[in-house]
């Protein structure tokens, strides 16, 4: 016998006594249904269905080695055997093989059932990392849940100019410059993701208003998962501090939007793009359903500490229900329309005591007779609250084209008393009900997979009843902001991504020459660094 | 490539039908203006209409403009907040301009409100006015001009004001022929601390401080007749009043001799220093027989104090100088 013919009988003598071993093993110990299975970090190959390959580990070889080259240290069929070990041994193998290659027949049958996808697949194919880090890697309603422990993160740097900045302070102190070095978000997120269970833990830390750190999402969730594994679970019940379930900007991720920052109405509507709360939602092949109940305070990553209190007890009620459909080979559709119903809350004042006040009627600076008045204490008024709502509609074309992905989409909103980030909607003190409008439509087109060119129009009406007074007549007033933001990025896919966005602002605070309502300057326009980790 | 260059062409075109989509107002705020008008938009440039002075052989003026002004008082101090400005403008107005005839860079854009069935139905107008610390003492026109739709505008409207001294002189700067004090010694600094102003006269007698109360300067009483009185103490126990200045006024004529002079930073009220110039006004004769206070060249003293200073009035603090009084 020849030493390469001994070291491959040796070879096959532990191969195969090692699989004996294993077998036995199986069938000592058959897992339970139920039983979670703990998978490593996904990379990118485990998001998408693995290649079967059950022979390597069969045979012993490394991971990673060709199985090309261990069958050939099985024989085609089984020979005589030389031994009666060995001839067991054979004859499990030969059973086994069977198995095997009747599984990979079944499969082949199947293949069409497995490998198609629940989501429209125009998006990073495969996808390149374990979460999608742009706008062109599908939509956020079609995630893939990641198995095992993924840790992730990124950090947003930018240089920002505006025309509103001014070298002063406001009455509160606080600068009004806003022609600065900002770190708008550096977020460390870590994900757990088991069979039927998953957690989720992310913070941030910027200086918008100050150095803040801060709690942006804690989520726990029960799933079950879809048979594709780069499908979203078809039912997922999660609770925490977590997305809202509204429309399509709102829910896609800060990580993933080419665009510096959400729309005018979506951040009027919804100061953070978190909440407390409890989902219920997932994906039952091309129907998308999100039904949620929050506290209905959410709040900006800037201001951190206020996260969390909710001053009603009546909690807001949300949910969207979508579709995601594959119409064309490079043509992927979704949408999905949104509502929201709840409450809002009208702050009280406390009691006040009696004060003596000065009135310089005369504007002469001297304490004269009748100037001096009392103010009798007032008692304290109660708060109240109000009842809120919106309904927004949102659609998605995906397409590829020749020179990279293109997104096509555009949402509409309309509420009442909803807006509680920008001009912040009391019914109780205005006397009257506030509608509010907005929508926006937007395009981002990739130029090959290192650049990106992309256009946003958006606009709000905070008030659609606002009136004022021209030229002696109450006249309605347009109090609607609309913004047109251009952009366009270098990208270093899954890596890194630079971004130009100037924002030209129309708005209707300012008077012209004449009296009439105009547009006060404010256009602004950041560069953007950000890096994933 | 070629999707990309036509991608950036879309977006220059797109922004340049944006950029014609509406008239835009100016970015400057106005906040260093003379003037201040509160929910008012500020226009750079000169106000709109045409002169009284030019327009005095139209019988009538012409219109738009604005018929009347209210004030409260035609005098004003540096600094002075709120003072409401109100008035009418001939229908078919639409807003209001306002600004110094020779202040400032800009004026003022008051939209005008409903119409006053009690004045010819003439339209309302109403305005609040900041006035800036550093204002020129003396006589100024603030001048009016209604807009009308159209952006035309008819005769301006003036309205001589008078712009107050930052010392205590009896208002003698607008009316003459109010006598100011003979002298006003004046402590004026740049933070929000306590700072109090000392004087000890030849006879010994000892104002201002922690050591006396504040009496107005014209209290008029026997006692502190030629006695120097301390107008105020501003900021005092750190109540910030941001006026940061502070007077000792003799209104009548002093005991003549050497007045001898401390600063005494009773409180830093958190501040780490501060600067401060004390200055001597002094009445003088002027061509027209009436008289005038005139601030005395240079300084008597300029300095700077810092927070280990402070001493809650356990001294009389910084000895600054002195000056004689003949």
């Amino acid at each position: 016998m020849s030493p390469r013919l001994a070291r491959a009988g040796l070879a096959l003598v532990v191969a195969t006594s090692w699989a004996s071993v294993a077998s036995a093993a199986w069938q000592a110990t058959p897992p339970a249904s139920d039983d979670d299975l703990e998978v490593p970090a996904a990379k990118a190959s485990s998001v998408v269905a693995p290649a079967p390959s059950a022979s390597p580990a069969l045979v012993g070889t490394a991971p990673g080695t060709p199985p090309s080259t261990a069958p050939r240290l099985l024989p085609a069929s089984p020979g005589p055997p030389s031994s009666p070990v060995a001839s067991d041994v054979a004859a499990e193998l030969a059973e086994l093989r069977a198995r095997v290659q009747s599984l990979e027949a079944n499969g082949a049958t199947d293949t069409k059932k497995t490998t198609e996808p629940a989501h429209p697949i125009v998006r990073s194919d495969p996808p390149t990392s374990s979460l999608p880090s742009t706008s062109f890697d599908g939509s956020a309603w079609s995630r893939a849940w990641p198995r095992g422990l993924v840790v992730s993160g990124y950090v947003q740097a930018q240089y920002q100019q505006s025309q509103a900045s001014q070298d002063q302070l406001d009455a509160n102190g606080a600068p009004l410059n806003q022609n600065r070095f900002l770190v708008r978000r550096a977020r460390l997120r870590i994900d757990r993701g088991w069979d039927y269970a998953s957690a989720t833990i992310e913070v941030d830390g910027n200086n918008q208003n100050g150095v803040a750190f801060g709690l942006r999402r804690a989520e726990a969730s029960l799933l079950e998962r879809a048979s594709d594994p780069a499908a979203p679970p078809l039912v997922a019940l999660t609770a925490g501090l977590t997305g809202i379930p509204f429309g399509y900007e709102l829910y896609e991720p800060n990580r993933t939007r080419l665009f510096l920052e959400r729309t005018t109405s979506s951040r009027a509507f919804f100061p953070g793009d978190g909440d407390f709360g409890a989902t219920l939602g997932g994906a039952l092949g091309f129907f998308r359903y999100s039904v949620g109940i929050f506290d209905g305070t959410p709040v900006p990553d800037s201001q951190p500490t206020a996260i969390g209190f909710d001053p009603t007890s009546q909690k807001d009620l949300l949910a969207r229900f979508g579709a995601e459909t594959q119409p064309a080979e490079n043509v992927g559709l979704s949408g999905g329309v949104s509502f929201l119903r709840g409450t809002g809350f009208h702050a009280g004042t406390s009691a006040t005591k009696a004060t003596l006040q000065w009135q310089d009627t005369n504007q002469n600076g001297v304490v004269d007779p009748g100037e001096i008045i009392g103010v009798p204490g007032q008692a304290a008024t109660p708060s109240q609250t109000f009842s809120h709502w919106a309904i927004g509609v949102d659609l998605e074309l995906r397409v590829r084209t020749p020179v990279g992905r293109a997104l096509l989409y555009g949402e509409a909103y309309v509420g009442q008393n909803i807006d509680r980030g920008l001009f912040v909607a009391d019914p109780i003190a205005t006397g009257t009900n506030l509608r509010e409008v907005g929508w926006y439509v937007a395009y981002v087109q990739e130029v090959t997979r290192y650049g990106v060119v992309g256009l946003r129009v958006d606009a709000y009406s905070p008030n659609g009843d606002a009136t004022t007074q021209l030229g002696g007549a109450l006249l309605p007033l347009d109090q609607t902001i609309t913004t047109w933001s251009p952009l366009v990025g270098f990208v270093l896919p899954d890596r890194a991504r630079l971004v130009f966005e100037y924002d030209h602002i129309l708005n209707h605070q300012g008077l012209d020459t004449r009296g009439v309502p105009a547009s006060l300057p404010e256009d602004q326009w950041a560069l953007r660094l950000q890096v994933e980790m | 490539m070629r999707a990309g260059a036509i991608a950036g062409a879309g977006i220059a075109a797109l922004l340049a039908v944006t950029s014609c989509a509406g008239e835009q107002t100016s970015p400057n705020t106005g906040i260093t203006e003379p003037i201040r008008v509160e929910t008012a938009q500020f226009v750079p440039g000169g106000l709109p209409g045409v002169p009284q002075s030019d327009a005095a052989t139209v019988d009538g003026g012409v219109n738009p403009q604005v018929t009347d002004v209210n004030v409260a008082n035609t005098a004003i101090e540096q600094g002075e907040l709120g003072l409401v400005l109100s008035g009418h403008a001939t229908t078919g107005a639409q807003a209001v301009g306002v600004r110094f005839a020779d202040l400032g860079t800009g004026y003022w854009l008051v939209p005008v409100g409903a119409p006053d069935p009690s004045d010819d139905g003439l339209l309302t107008w109403q305005a609040s006015a900041d006035f800036g610390r550093n204002l020129p003492p003396g006589f100024h026109d603030l001048v009016f001009a209604a807009v009308a739709p159209d952006g035309s505008s008819g005769t301006q409207s003036d309205l001589s004001v008078c712009i107050d001294l930052p010392v205590p002189d009896n208002l003698n700067i607008c009316v003459p022929k109010r006598k100011p004090p003979v002298a006003v010694l004046s402590l004026s600094w740049d933070q929000p601390v306590d700072l109090d102003l000392i004087v000890e006269d030849p006879s010994g007698v000892v104002v201002g401080g922690d050591l006396g109360s504040a009496q107005p300067p014209d209290a008029g009483s026997a006692a502190n007749t030629g006695n120097g009185v301390l107008d105020h103490d501003s900021n005092r126990d750190c109540v910030i009043d941001d006026i940061d200045r502070e007077d000792i006024v003799w209104q009548s004529t002093p005991a003549k001799g050497t007045y001898q002079v401390w600063v005494d930073l009773f409180s830093a009220c958190g501040k780490p220093s501060v600067t401060f110039s004390v200055s001597l006004w002094l009445a003088a004769a002027q061509a027209d027989g009436t008289q005038r206070l005139v601030q005395q060249q240079p300084p008597l003293a300029t300095g700077i104090m810092t927070a280990v200073d402070a001493n809650g009035g356990a001294a009389r603090g910084l000895y600054v100088g002195d000056f004689v009084l003949r």
